[in-house]
């Protein structure tokens, strides 16, 4: 299936019904009133759906109802019976399969379904959006439709055929519904326009190259006062323009790969693949980095980033592109962008906007860098303290994050032994691994590993944040256990970005010059307005 | 940059695509009532169809159709039209695993006493609730208190709606 760009018309109110379907599922409440799905769950759906890129999903929700139904064709209480869609409560709901048949298999990652050759995994952070797929199934093509479809998964044998007769069904029943309600994609003209101005100064450079900081700027101060196109604020450019690098850069990648891409896409002629498609949104939404997983995944229960400090480090773009190619972009987007937000808001409120352009003197750059450095070094710190509470669970997720908090330490059979976890069967070096490990004494005098426990033991005295406290529980520690991977994550994305991106600026010069010409800006924007 | 590059097309492509789903995302007028509440409203006595979610029902037939299956499905006991008898003010269903009888309270006639009797209670999960499709297609839910030996007993308004659809011999009833 492909699409030309050029065939771009909207057709209005046709979309109304799949709007509702998305809102229903956005609403949906677990028993504590918070969201069943997650923003990023939501968002992925929608993705999918209008990507029209739900072939391999529906195969990936055809396997899952298999095993699903594998205990007493009931699948809906696994899908339903968890009460919010997240990895850890399909963790927990899939505990119940273990060994309940020889062709399914639990392990720490996911689920499996086959024998040999033939197995099919699919992990348990890809079922919160595989719930949603089949909540949208049923909220669109019927629960009596789905159960017809999906009669073959729940009558006890688990062929392969049944499997994929019903992912075969499903996919012609959504290609049915879709063809009658999501409208053709309509052509965005902001990054269009933008990307036109960045091809007319690119000189002989190309690709997500056409655009840097010099475009950024030079862009807004054409067009800020244009009512042709939406370009008043700085960060309304700089998000365009952030768009647009990881866009270009992912769409390069998928030229530049091995991707399968459908027979009859004919590129000359201006088609894209679905595939290509869903994979650049699934960029474009991966470019805000793991704060996101982090966030969604801790709730209110562990406090590894707190509101404000998550609101600071929103300012950062923690994928790997927008840093890079716009490094000032992002300071000034992060400051300027904040200070064109505040005269906005005043205006709306009816009230003589302030212009407050920070003082060179003091170094607002710098000191953005330095907040963010230490909300970092803080998270660090709190990952520290997540160590000891795994450690005094017993929990085998503190091995994985001493070995990344202290990689240089000789781990020796550890290190090897800890690589295995892949499965349910826990190979006996591993389990001996393990029991050596939690054998170990904390002691700031004693050897390497015994030293870095007590380090993670002194850290969590010293913490006082909710998650962080003995007496916290059990859950606290669960959530420790599935948030620890993301933090790390973001840790090294906050570090990569300071380091590598934005450490190597001389910042005083920019923040000499740009107080000048966003005051300039400003004035020109909102002076002479009130003048008028 | 050529205009026909493909990677700008493709990027393009997606960008346009993503403000497609950002667009689709932002709730209109209309919000239909999720598969999820359906699921929980049948599944979880402590669960109540806010008015607002009730109003969304009755206006829905997919989503009725759908409730209507997962009611429908395994339930313990199924009671068509066909298994009440009604006499003398009394109203009495049966089938092979189940008996309901609706009285009327002799110490207060504004009252019924709503009975439930099951068989083969070792080999099954004891229903926790019924469910009561009225002959105009609405329908109703009560808890049913714990079980005592294989009978449990719960008393109603008589002028309740659930009474009144349980009264009329065209309801149907699903013990789940």
């Amino acid at each position: 299936m492909t699409a030309t760009i050029e065939n771009l018309n909207l057709e209005e109110g046709k979309s109304e019904v799949l709007r509702a379907v998305l809102a229903g599922i956005m609403e949906s409440s677990a028993s504590d009133g918070g969201p069943r799905y997650s923003e990023r769950v939501c968002r992925a759906l929608a993705r999918i759906i209008v990507c029209r890129s739900y072939a391999k999903p529906m195969l990936e929700l055809s396997h899952l109802l298999a095993i699903a139904s594998a205990r007493d064709g009931r699948y809906e209480e696994v899908f339903w019976g968890v009460d919010r869609a997240s990895t850890g409560e399909f963790r927990r709901a899939f505990k119940l399969f273990q060994g309940i048949r020889p062709d399914v298999r639990v392990s720490s990652n996911g689920v499996r379904r086959g024998h040999g050759a033939d197995v099919f995994e699919i992990s348990y952070r890809r079922m919160p959006l595989l719930a949603a797929l089949l909540e949208f199934m049923i909220m669109t093509v019927g629960y009596p439709a789905v159960e017809t479809m999906t009669a073959g998964l729940r009558q006890g044998e688990l062929a392969d055929e049944n499997v994929l007769e019903a992912a075969r069904a499903m996919q012609r029943s959504l290609y049915g519904y879709l063809k009658d309600h999501l409208p053709p994609v309509q052509r965005q003209r902001r990054e269009h326009h933008f990307l036109g101005y960045a091809d007319a100064h690119a000189g002989n450079r190309s690709g997500a190259d056409v655009i840097n900081d010099d475009v950024v700027m030079a862009y807004w101060r054409s067009y800020a006062a244009s009512e042709d196109v939406d370009a008043k604020t700085f960060r309304s450019v700089y998000d365009t323009a952030r768009r647009l690098v990881v866009a270009l850069d992912a769409a390069a990648d998928r030229f530049a790969g091995a991707y399968a891409r459908s027979i009859g896409t004919d590129l000359e002629a201006g088609e894209v693949d679905p595939a290509d498609v869903d994979a650049v949104v699934a960029a474009i939404d991966a470019d805000t980095g793991p704060l996101d997983q982090v966030l969604e995944t801790c709730g209110d229960t562990v406090k590894f980033i707190n509101v404000g400090e998550a609101d600071v480090l929103n300012e950062l773009p923690l994928g790997d592109s927008t840093a890079r190619r716009l490094p000032v972009s992002v300071l000034r987007n992060a400051v300027f962008g904040a200070v064109q937000l505040r005269i906005s808001t005043a205006l709306r409120r009816g009230v003589a906007p302030v212009i407050e352009i920070p003082d060179p003197a003091k170094g607002y750059y710098t000191e953005k860098l330095t907040a963010y450095a230490a909300i970092v070094a803080g998270t660090e710190r709190l990952a520290m303290a997540a160590l000891w509470s795994l450690f005094e669970a017993g929990r085998a997720e503190a091995v994985d994050l001493a070995l990344a908090l202290a990689p240089d330490l000789d781990w020796g059979q550890l290190a090897r032994s800890a690589a295995e976890d892949a499965d349910n069967v826990v190979s006996l070096d591993r389990a001996g691994a393990l029991r050596q490990f939690f054998a170990v004494v904390p002691d700031a005098r004693g050897d390497e590993l015994a030293a870095l426990l007590a380090d993670a033991r002194r850290t969590w005295r010293g913490v006082n944040r909710a998650g962080f406290r003995d007496g916290d529980g059990e859950q606290a520690v669960d959530v420790i256990a599935e948030a620890t991977p993301w933090v790390l994550r973001l840790i090294s994305s906050v570090r990569r970005t300071l380091d590598r991106d934005l450490g190597q600026i001389d910042w005083s010069g920019h923040e000499h010059a740009d107080a000048t010409s966003f005051a300039e800006m400003f004035g020109n924007l909102y002076d002479q307005g009130r003048k008028r | 940059m050529a205009a026909n590059d493909p990677v700008r097309n493709l990027a393009l492509a997606a960008l346009d695509a993503d403000e497609m789903l950002r667009d689709l995302l932002v709730p209109g007028a209309d919000v239909r009532l999720s598969f999820s509440e359906l699921y929980r409203y049948v599944n979880d006595p402590a669960f109540e169809l806010s008015p607002a979610a009730q109003d969304k029902l009755s206006a829905d037939p997919a989503a009725a159709a759908d409730l209507e299956r997962l009611i429908a499905a395994r339930p313990f006991a199924y009671m068509p039209r066909q298994a009440a008898a009604s006499t003398s003010g009394a109203v009495r269903r049966e089938v092979e695993r189940a008996v309901l009888t609706l009285t009327p309270s002799r110490a207060t006639p504004a009252q019924v006493y709503l009975g439930v009797e099951i068989v083969d209670l070792e080999n099954a999960d004891v229903p926790t609730h019924l469910f009561v499709r009225s002959p105009s297609g609405a329908w109703l839910r009560q808890a049913l208190p714990a079980f005592s030996g294989n009978r449990a007993q719960v008393l109603l308004e008589a002028n309740s709606a659930i009474a009144n659809a349980l009264s009329t011999p065209e309801s149907e009833v699903y013990l789940r």
